[in-house]
């Protein structure tokens, strides 16, 4: 099977952010607790249309990646400064970067970390 | 960028951390009586459910920001606001409070007050309302929600600029 162009492939944007809560929390409960504040807010067909994925979750520094659809960027984002409680722990997405690519996160990842 | 009614003592580094340049935290009084309105000092929020206490709040030069609890889309109401140097306040905080059904029906009211208002060309502004550091929303977090009530990015972000800016001018 040949390849998708470039140019037809699904459009993608990386979220970098920071959680803020009120008790430490890991990398599998944050990632629930993100799917669910995003099935909260856009519904399972709104979920679908931003198709999702949770890219990982540093507990050191309390930053974290999420990928969506480019077109439904700004849904997700509402979502997540939405989001209250994880686990029945209050709790705060910090917004800190769009991108692109996962690459300039990174570079994000680390002017966060200085 | 500046969050107009933060509700509780935060330092300002936090907030420039965020990425505020400004904020305020304004009196707020919930009005139970047109008598409350005379007693209102500079630079007050009032809320109501009612919208002829709104009405007469709407005429005083002390009350700058005007809540409008129940989100009724009241013509009169709205445009009693418009051309004066005052606006209607769209808090985040009801939303962060309720979930669920609650939560959309509450959004659907904001987003019908909201077209309203501008369609009839009424100042708003985007605020936390926030009574702790988790209720602290970003300029980007505030436009997102903007987005999601029916705003376009530009006029969430006036919400958050221009308007609480000529607010604070026309008190100064």
């Amino acid at each position: 099977m040949p390849p998708i162009k470039p140019t037809m492939r699904e459009k993608k944007r990386y979220v970098l952010f920071a959680l803020e809560s009120e008790a430490p929390l890991n990398e599998e409960t944050v990632k629930r607790g993100t799917y669910a504040a995003l099935i909260s807010f856009l519904g399972e067909y709104g979920a679908s249309l931003a198709s999702p994925k949770f890219i990982g979750y540093r507990a050191s520094d309390n930053l974290g990646v999420l990928r969506c659809d480019h077109e439904e960027v700004e849904k997700v984002k509402a979502a997540l400064a939405l989001c209250r409680t994880i686990d029945g722990k209050k709790v705060a997405f910090r917004l800190k970067k769009v991108s692109g690519t996962i690459l300039s996160l990174n570079s994000g990842f680390e002017k966060e970390k200085e | 960028m500046i969050d107009l009614d933060v509700r509780f003592q935060v330092r300002k580094e936090k907030m420039t951390e965020i990425g505020f340049e400004r904020f305020l935290s304004p009196f707020s009084l919930e009005l139970t009586k047109v008598a409350d309105i005379r007693k209102l000092p500079p630079f007050s929020v009032v809320s109501s459910s009612d919208v002829e206490l709104l009405r007469e709040a709407a005429k005083s030069r002390n009350a700058v920001l005007l809540y409008n609890k129940g989100f009724q889309a009241d013509v009169g109401l709205i445009r009693d606001l418009v051309g004066k140097k005052k606006a209607f306040e769209i808090p985040v905080a009801p939303l962060l409070e309720s979930s669920g059904i609650a939560r959309a029906t509450l959004m659907t009211r904001m987003r019908f007050f909201i077209k309203q208002c501008v369609h009839l060309r009424a100042p708003i502004v985007i605020t936390s309302q926030a009574r702790d550091s988790f209720g602290l929303k970003s300029p980007h977090e505030l436009i997102a929600i903007g987005e999601a009530l029916g705003l376009t990015h530009e006029q969430a972000e006036w919400a958050i600029s221009e308007t609480p800016e000529m607010i604070l001018h026309a008190a100064d």
